[in-house]
């Protein structure tokens, strides 16, 4: 019975939960290096902590110019994207620290998107943001490495809260699409969007190289 | 033709707020879209488990969260200066 309550009571899966051996740190000085073992939970937080969430310094207040351009576009929030951010969630991914499963956004889509559109609209017209929203729980990942003491094999996922995870994913998409249709980005710069994947730029070096051997320039 | 390519440790940690809104009003972006990520950027709290050991949140002031799907677009308006 006992067993039954545990398996009833904990997470969906427990496949691909980490268990974290000892962690190995080096410290490097002057003339040798040593190395700290982290064996309690309390010290592996601690170091995964420093590692994943470091505390940088801050650069200088920038110079904000006397007067920003006409903004190019206007914000509206169209409810056909929160039906396609809500189509691309997984239904039994891992939840967030708010434990609400996707698929109950998936399986009530056509309930829910009336009382949600109009909540991340005030969210913008008010300027606020919810302190529930801004939690999140990062868990980790091994990679197919073979010694798992090392710090650095130990992948951090961060899993969202579900109602704020629709908003975010929406305002992302909004803010791709526009920045690309008014060309606030620089064309030759790559990276962490959809379609300007490093593998794009090295499409984009070879069309090139193919254009100038086409017009005799190499 | 030269092509730089950069694998920037501790990039999203590493972003400073207020640039990140200023180079996005200064690229067009309206005030709505800066004032709202503004709120929603700073103060986001992470909560680290392993093992069933939960850490207390931890509230960061700085850089923009790793993990959501909108930290990409955010750092390539930070980054395009």
């Amino acid at each position: 019975m006992w067993t039954a309550h545990h398996y009833h009571s904990g997470d969906p899966t427990d496949g691909g939960k980490a268990c974290i051996p000892s962690l190995k740190t080096m410290h490097m000085e002057v003339a040798t290096s040593t190395t700290q073992l982290a064996v309690t939970n309390k010290d592996k937080a601690n170091l995964l902590q420093v590692t994943f969430f470091p505390e940088l310094t801050a650069g200088g207040p920038s110079q904000p110019p006397p007067e920003y351009p006409t903004p190019k576009f206007k914000y509206i929030m169209i409810t056909k994207e929160l039906y396609y951010a809500i189509s691309k969630l997984g239904p039994y991914k891992v939840p967030g620290p708010g434990r609400i499963q996707n698929v109950v956004l998936i399986q009530c889509t056509d309930l829910i998107i009336p009382h949600l559109g109009p909540l991340y609209s005030t969210t913008f017209d008010l300027g606020v943001y919810l302190d529930c929203w801004r939690e999140s729980l990062t868990v980790l990942r091994k990679t197919a490495k073979p010694d798992y003491t090392v710090l650095g094999v130990h992948h951090p996922i961060t899993l969202l809260n579900t109602i704020p995870k629709v908003l975010v994913a929406c305002v992302a998409t909004d803010l791709v699409q526009l920045s690309e249709i008014h060309a606030l980005l620089l064309s030759n710069h790559f990276g962490c969007c959809p379609g300007r994947t490093t593998l794009d730029s090295l499409h984009f070096m070879v069309k090139l190289i193919k254009d100038a051997w086409c017009k005799k320039k190499l | 033709m030269s092509a730089l390519f950069l694998n920037k440790k501790s990039a999203f940690p590493s972003v400073v707020l207020t640039h990140l809104v200023h180079d996005m009003r200064a690229r067009g972006v309206p005030p709505q879209y800066t004032q709202w990520i503004g709120c929603k950027v700073s103060g986001y709290k992470k909560m680290l488990s392993f093992d069933s050991y939960e850490l207390e949140p931890l509230t960061l002031s700085k850089g923009i969260d790793q993990g959501y799907p909108l930290s990409g677009i955010l750092f390539q308006f930070y980054n395009t200066d």
